[in-house]
């Protein structure tokens, strides 16, 4: 599943590790995710979106 | 990103399990659990292979005993899954589905092999292929999502 959390990272010049702190994860899962590795759990995908205050499929696009 | 820096978060995988606290404190409790379970298991076979071994209820009870570690430390692994990082508890369940399958196969492979003639093996060495092949899994998995 493609996503846009590299770009939104890089919007507000966090590290990898910085996003995994906020997000209570390891800096891997952020990397696997990022990178389209690893689809996140639905909890997950919540946080992500309420961190950056945007929509889940406004940061996932499942690409059906 | 460049392949040194994969290997490294491969790296970081295999033996951190990932850098959450909680994943790091949880490993550690369970390989504590595990080390003392095995350092009881050599101690109870050392006493009962000794020259003068313990017999009837002392036996027994010695026999045992290893097993409540066995049982805590299988414990602190469910403990450690539950609270892992998502993507650990992925890379721990797929280890675990390598570590069985390739387990389950030798040892019923191997009982056909012992009919046709391959020597005899106890119980604890399909155990020990069993773990050999979950750690080996784990590896699998975390270079997959490195």
């Amino acid at each position: 599943m493609k996503n846009r959390l590299r770009v939104l990272r890089a919007e507000r010049e966090w590290s990898q590790a910085a996003l995994a702190d906020r997000l209570e994860v390891s800096r891997q899962t952020v990397n696997a995710v990022e990178t389209g590795k690893y689809d996140p759990s639905l909890p997950l995908a919540f946080k992500i979106a309420r961190l950056f205050d945007q929509r889940i499929e406004d940061i996932f696009d499942p690409g059906e | 990103m460049d392949e040194t820096r994969r290997i490294g978060g491969w790296w970081q995988h295999v033996w951190s399990h990932s850098a959450t606290p909680t994943d790091r404190r949880n490993k550690l409790r369970f390989l504590a659990w595990v080390f003392a379970w095995m350092a009881a298991f050599l101690l109870v076979t050392w006493i009962l292979r000794s020259d003068s071994p313990p017999t009837g209820a002392t036996a027994w009870l010695l026999a045992l005993a290893p097993n409540v570690l066995g049982i805590i430390a299988a414990l602190s692994y469910v403990r450690f899954l539950r609270d892992a990082d998502e993507l650990v508890r992925r890379i721990q369940l797929e280890g675990l589905a390598i570590g069985f399958g390739i387990g389950a196969v030798f040892g019923i492979g191997y009982q056909l092999a012992e009919r046709a003639g391959a020597p005899e093996i106890a119980t604890g060495d399909v155990v020990a292929v069993m773990a050999i092949a979950w750690g080996l899994g784990q590896l699998v998995a975390a270079w997959r999502y490195r």
